[in-house]
């Protein structure tokens, strides 16, 4: 019997003694993670939220900011994680389920362990451009699984987190000629410039700017090519809404291929006009349709690389983006993930954060908040280059809808096969 | 013991409870038991996981790797953190640089593992034929955007997407560190001839100039294996029409247009991936020398980034020293300056997009979470104040807009050599189908070839050899595309087993000439000189006076048995109306190279060492060394 005390009390402290040790080594490395015990109980939750990239900066500052605060929930910290995507491309992902969503007849118990491995990866929210974006996919969604996966109420509801729209710009020098010679901005305008044959010679400018070349996104594969053709429809047809029979007219059409031929679709690396813009200069455009708030933030790096600024106009009529936090409800996220995205949008939401965005160019999701309401706010700062703080007089585009956008992808493929 | 074996002695089994006062009830005991027996084991695991670690470190698993280019197996672990990277030749020197940097931070995934990124060096044009496939690298960084579009275009049709839905994409996220406009680099007296710097220069007028009786001015640009090569091909399309935007297909096949560009792509020297060149770049460069003296270079101008400017005028020569791997060192222009010239009729830009492909793990391991990691923080550093400094320094542009280019230290303050605000304009790129035909314009002013590949399937070829010899050279008639084109094989041993004369290669010969490759076997002993005397019969008194005339002979051992003398067939080689270059490939070590490097030089041709990994290599090049022969 004493044998037996003495074997059962000795393997229990040479337990003690192991489990002290590596709580003690783990504690002096601090690196817990993919150790033995480490992952039996979750210390961390980690999300990850794809995000428009208009709004990339701001989120990434922020989630930084949230991170290093060291937001808790249920005693678990969370580390937010953000994966930067242009709409349109995470639109394609969805539809093509490339996150791998379970199938509806699939439970989430019955997955083997490297389906789970997979599942790790998957996106807990989505900050899209747009609503209409977010609506397209569920679309999709409930035709594949039945049921909506991101929802318009309730406690995961999407909510928007800011607001810009689409604008002119010109640089300095070149909008003094184009204007005294074609007028204001505006895709007419623009229409005439692209087809002068000899270019600024005969729009009033040096002739060794060459041939007008317009700034605007008119690729398939991101989400400003269908805004910006949607825009462009809308002038052309004069309404605020746009059918898949205008965007298919052969006069349309023909007008369209003339604007476009001035297009420079520039860089897939540069993530938008303004940022092309502010690079490659001139030869990304002598001006064109850019995101606000991507051009109040280029402007800095514009003037100083370019040695002048680009003029900022609003059009009659354009496309706001709203940048709703959209959370995956689906059993591939779990119930604290999901609680972890609500806390971050919560942040993003918050007052300090709807400041900090209009150092971002943005303008905040509470209209009640005014654009010169931070001290850094690039609304303040360009002003002098034409930056409107009430933008309401100008009209605004009706949503893209699926067979809109499906329209348009098939225009573009065309394009590319000429 | 029956009854205790029962189970049924309970006077023994059961304690009493005098017992029960000193020790611990058995239930107890068991579960202290069960519980100190978990502990050990998970102590267990937790300590040998430990243990693996620290073996790990010890081993130097994990340790900063030395960068550079190195040959990578495309497989890699499902928890590597090691990002391999193929580069564009332009660039693989700055960014080895960041890489060795970065590596020696030795920073770790969330999981432990440790980031590393590996370079390998690839030509743009060559990163878009292996990220179709499974390469060995998981990111690029081409020269240009331009090369992703093409890339996803064609990766779109190896799978097709219902009409108006998202192609499918292979090209993830990608994001510029630096950038860098295409630009004429001229030596500043030429410059100063053409008008810089009061009058606007274009492609035109460098075409112009080139194309002059005096052949005074020597121009000349990389392949369309780089964006400075499309964009001096391209220039040429544009010329050739006189247009400045809206090139279409029908515009580029147009015959004044091709003519145009037969005659552009005639009067400049094209320098393909690595630097290798036509021959006659070599003539060209021993003409330069021979009466010009040693300080001299083969180049008036030559199209290339801006970087590259700078790097010469600094004396640093980074942006040429891709082009120096053939031995062209310090050749390549006088030791004077150099001035850039932005073409008035517009240019490109290498913009060097950092992508991280989506392998999707159909063909092969899919980019792992570390992996993803590794690009994300590697990318970060690539945008550190610390790096764009560095590529500023380098004559780079950073795409950090807060760092001034004209302040000082910036090497664009002040030179006069480049403009920071140029360009003004640019050479419109054309929609994808037509890119096509400016990517292979080299086709169309290129003669008909006549090749004759004389092949070794002697004993020793036996095994593992012969069936690399055989990948080689179909992949060799592959790559020779025109329906005018004629190929021959001559297949040998202790005789010439088959004789294959030329084929024209329409379906019906291609087919023969790659039938014959099969049935090749092998046998006999090796009589290499008669060989070759055989395929030179056929070709020397062929009459086609517009075509190329070459034989590609490939052995293993050594000649043994051939009644023919070299001399001999100097001789015949020498005294033969066509001009007829023989390149030769010495495979395996025990090759006769001192018979081949002679038969080489006899037939004005280059000779090549192979092994079975590079032997596919070596008849790439020679069939594109072969077609842009003039």
């Amino acid at each position: 019997m004493i044998r037996t005390r003495v074997f059962v009390v000795a393997v229990m402290s040479a337990a003690v003694v192991l489990v002290v040790w590596i709580l003690a080594w783990r504690t002096i490395t601090g690196n817990a993670a993919g150790l033995g015990l480490a992952t039996a109980r979750p210390q961390v939750v980690r999300i990850q939220v794809i995000t428009a990239l208009p709004v990339e900066s701001w989120v990434q500052a922020a989630a930084d900011e949230f991170n290093v605060t060291g937001h808790k929930l249920e005693g678990a910290t969370i580390e937010v994680e953000i994966i930067p995507m242009d709409g349109l491309a995470a639109l394609g992902k969805w539809e093509r389920n490339d996150f791998a969503a379970l199938p509806a007849d699939v439970l989430l118990e019955d997955l083997p362990q490297e389906k789970l491995e997979v599942l790790e990866s998957f996106p807990t929210a989505w900050i899209a451009d747009g609503r209409f974006l977010v609506e397209i996919a569920n679309a999709s969604f409930r035709e594949r699984l039945g049921r909506d996966q991101f929802l318009n109420d309730g406690q995961y509801r999407m909510r928007p987190l800011a607001n810009t729209l689409l604008v002119w710009g010109l640089f300095r020098s070149r909008s003094a000629p184009l204007l005294e010679n074609l007028g204001p901005p505006s895709w007419s305008t623009f229409h005439k410039a692209a087809v002068a044959p000899t270019g600024w010679k005969e729009l009033g400018g040096d002739p060794a700017w060459g041939n007008f070349k317009l700034s605007v996104n008119s690729s398939g594969q991101s989400v400003g090519g269908p805004a910006a053709i949607v825009t462009a429809a809308g002038e052309y047809f004069e309404r605020t809404e746009v059918f898949v029979e205008d965007v298919v007219d052969p006069q349309f059409g023909t007008w369209l291929t003339e604007l476009m031929g001035a297009a420079t679709q520039f860089s897939s690396g540069a993530t938008s006009t303004a940022e092309s813009v502010a690079l490659f200069g001139y030869t990304a455009g002598d001006g064109g349709q850019f995101l606000e708030s991507d051009l109040l933030q280029e402007m800095e790096g514009i003037q100083k690389r370019w040695q002048e600024p680009v003029v900022l106009y609003y059009p009659k009529v354009t496309t706001w983006f709203d940048f709703p936090f959209a959370i995956w409800t689906g059993p591939e996220t779990s119930a604290v993930q999901k609680n972890a995205a609500l806390a971050f949008q919560s942040f993003l939401l918050s007052e300090g954060q709807q400041r900090t965005l209009l150092e971002f160019g943005l303008r905040p999701a509470d209209s009640g908040l005014p654009v010169s309401a931070a001290e850094g706010s690039l609304f303040e700062q360009w002003r002098r280059l034409g930056v409107e703080d009430n933008v309401s007089g100008v009209n605004v585009m009706q949503p893209l809808n699926p067979e809109l956008l499906s329209a348009l992808l098939r225009r573009q493929e065309l394009n590319e096969e000429r | 013991m029956s009854e205790i074996q029962d189970g049924t002695d309970q006077e023994r089994a059961v304690p009493t409870e005098a017992e029960f006062s000193r020790f611990p009830p058995r239930r107890l005991l068991i579960s202290f038991a069960v519980v100190g027996c978990f502990l050990l084991c998970a102590c267990g695991v937790t300590t040998v996981r430990a243990g693996a670690w620290i073996a790990g470190i010890l081993a130097g698993e994990g340790s900063a790797t030395i960068e550079g280019i190195r040959a990578v197996s495309a497989a890699w672990p499902s928890n590597s953190a090691t990002l391999t990277v193929a580069v564009s030749p332009t660039m693989a020197v700055s960014l080895r640089e960041r890489a060795g940097r970065f590596n020696g931070l030795r920073l770790r995934t969330p999981d432990g593992e440790m980031m590393q990124v590996e370079l390998v060096t690839r030509s743009s044009r060559e990163m878009v034929g292996e990220s179709l496939q499974q390469p060995g690298f998981q990111a690029v960084v081409p020269d240009s955007s331009l090369w992703l579009d093409l890339i996803d275009v064609r990766w779109a049709k190896l799978f097709p997407m219902e009409s108006g839905s998202f192609p499918a994409s292979r090209v993830g996220q990608s994001t510029l560190f630096a950038v860098s406009p295409v630009v004429i680099a001229v030596q500043l007296d030429a410059a100063q001839q053409l008008g810089w710097p009061h009058q606007s220069i274009g492609w035109k007028e460098v075409h112009a100039r080139a194309a002059a009786p005096s052949k005074a001015f020597r121009w000349g640009h990389p392949s369309p294996e780089s964006t400075s090569g499309v964009a001096a091909t391209l220039s040429k399309f544009y010329a050739g029409a006189d247009i400045t935007r809206g090139l279409t297909a029908e515009i580029a096949t147009r015959p004044d247009v091709i003519d145009y560009v037969r005659r552009a792509e005639r009067s400049a020297l094209v320098l393909s991936a690595g630097g290798r060149a036509r021959p006659e770049f070599k003539q060209e460069e021993g003409r330069v020398h021979g009466e010009e003296g040693e300080s001299n270079g083969l180049f008036d101008a030559f199209v290339t980034q801006e970087q590259s400017v700078i790097a010469w005028n600094q004396s640093s020569d980074r942006g040429l020293s891709w082009l120096s791997s053939e031995g062209f060192a310090g050749r390549i222009f006088s030791d004077g300056q150099l001035v850039a010239i932005y073409p008035k009729e517009g240019t490109l830009w290498a913009d060097y997009p950092f992508a991280l492909l989506e392998l999707d793990g159909r063909a092969g391991p899919a980019v792992t979470r570390n992996q993803r990691s590794t690009y994300r923080a590697f990318t970060r550093y690539l945008l550190s104040k610390d790096s764009q400094y560095a590529l500023l320094e380098a004559g780079f542009r950073p795409v950090d807009l807060a760092i001034e280019l004209m302040a000082e230290p910036s090497p664009f303050a002040e030179t006069g050599t480049v403009d920071p605000l140029s360009p003004q304009t640019l050479l419109p790129l054309p929609p994808q189908p037509v890119l096509e035909i400016v990517l292979d314009a080299w086709r169309l002013s290129m003669r008909p070839v006549n090749v004759i590949l004389v092949v070794d399937t002697s004993e020793s070829m036996n095994g593992s050899k012969l069936a690399r010899a055989k990948t080689a050279l179909q992949g060799f008639v592959d790559q020779i595309q025109g329906d005018h084109d004629r190929i021959g094989l001559v297949e040998f041993g202790s005789g010439v087993k088959q004789y294959g004369a030329l084929q024209w290669l329409d379906a019906e010969g291609r087919s023969q000439v790659l039938h014959m490759i099969e049935s090749m076997e092998a046998g006999g002993s090796t009589r290499l000189i008669d060989a070759v005397w055989a395929a030179h019969s056929e070709l020397k008194d062929l009459v086609d006076s517009d075509a190329t005339y070459a034989i590609v002979v490939m052995t293993d051992g050594r000649d043994n048995d051939s009644e023919r003398r070299l001399r001999a067939l100097q001789r015949d080689i020498q005294g033969a109306q066509n001009p007829v270059s023989v390149h030769t490939v010495a495979f395996g070590r025990d090759a006769d190279a001192g018979l081949l490097e002679d038969l080489a030089r006899i037939g004005n041709g280059q000779f090549y060492r192979a092994d079975e990994t590079t032997i596919e290599e070596i008849y790439r090049q020679i069939a594109t060394l072969i077609q842009m022969t003039e």
